[in-house]
């Protein structure tokens, strides 16, 4: 396995790091920052760099993801910590696995992979504990209707966009947190992480048709929600 | 579970099939172009979603973990990268 560092500055003076403790979540040491890689240098060339040696290219491939995987994380999560957690499992599982990547593929996809499966592993594990709400539905019991929700209609329902920002940021908050998580997961991959249909198939490991079908099913549960929990919704 | 129309799902897929969402394909015809605006809108509900503040340090102590991992040896528990299961 390769060594990885970190270093304070792109002058490359070297932070080795070494077997100290672990920080455990919540706790803020000041270890030494890693220089973000060039845009110019793709994630596959980090990672091939990472194989043959590099000790910082593996560094920056974290780097160059904390900001996005996380923002997926703890959404699709809905906590911070445990999205901290499955972020850093995510990237030993890569560390650990990096040999076997196939070098032909993205990385973007791969990584997205294996922390949709850490974090569907994690909710399982929660949902075995009665104190773990992490998919409580805002309206329970609301999910069986079978019913078409019209978007032409859903969008004329809404409010106007500079009307009741923190109210209509909150509702919207607990609209995709009770989302049941396979459809909230779908929605964030390809609404906020941009990926192709094609890409998402890979990630969940399902056809391109219940790709589809799940993010249709997605988009109107989550318009569904939304009207239900704002029956005063006025026109715009 | 609520359901879409054919037309919301042809709307869905052309602003999210291709990744990078974006609101109305130039490509799409005029009766479809405010069916496809609509989903959009709806969409675009969703960017009211708050982007959460990074931890920070998160890049640093993940690497410090993994190589802490490496020192002591430490393993994750054996399972495949791609976890099969039933979703829907």
């Amino acid at each position: 396995m390769n060594d990885i560092s970190t270093h304070s500055s792109p002058g490359r003076r070297r932070a080795e790091v070494t077997g100290g403790s672990t920080m455990s979540r919540g706790e803020h040491s000041t270890p030494a920052s890693i220089a973000p890689p060039a845009p110019d240098v793709t994630d596959e060339q980090l990672l091939s760099a990472h194989r043959a040696g590099d000790r910082d290219a593996f560094a920056q491939l974290v780097k160059r993801y904390e900001r996005e995987l996380f923002l997926f994380l703890v959404r699709f999560l809905g906590d911070r910590a445990a999205a901290e957690d499955v972020f850093q499992e995510s990237f030993l599982q890569v560390h650990q696995s990096a040999e076997q990547f196939d070098m032909a593929r993205r990385f973007r996809p791969w990584l997205f992979t294996i922390a949709a499966n850490k974090a569907r592993d994690l909710m399982r594990l929660q949902a075995r504990r009665p104190t773990a709400p992490l998919q409580a539905s805002i309206s329970p019991g609301d999910d069986d209707s079978g019913e078409y929700i019209d978007l032409v209609r859903a969008a004329s329902e809404l409010p106007d966009s500079a009307l009741q920002t923190r109210e209509l940021t909150e509702q919207v908050q607990r609209v995709v947190a009770g989302m049941p998580s396979h459809l909230r997961e779908i929605l964030l991959l390809s609404y906020f992480h941009g990926f192709a249909y094609k890409q998402i198939g890979e990630i969940l490991d399902i056809p391109l048709g219940t790709v589809k079908s799940r993010l249709h099913a997605s988009v109107a549960e989550f318009a569904k929600k939304w009207r239900t929990a704002n029956p005063d919704a006025t026109l715009s | 579970m609520p359901k879409l129309s054919n037309a919301d799902q042809s709307a869905i897929d052309g602003i999210l099939m291709n990744g990078q969402a974006t609101s109305v394909p130039s490509a799409a015809p005029a009766d479809a172009s405010g069916r496809i605006e609509s989903a959009a809108r709806v969409l675009r509900l969703l960017d009211r979603l708050p982007e959460a503040e990074v931890p920070v340090g998160l890049a640093e102590r993940t690497v410090q973990r993994i190589q802490k991992a490496a020192y002591t040896g430490d393993t994750l528990p054996t399972q495949p990268i791609v976890t099969p299961e039933p979703l829907a």
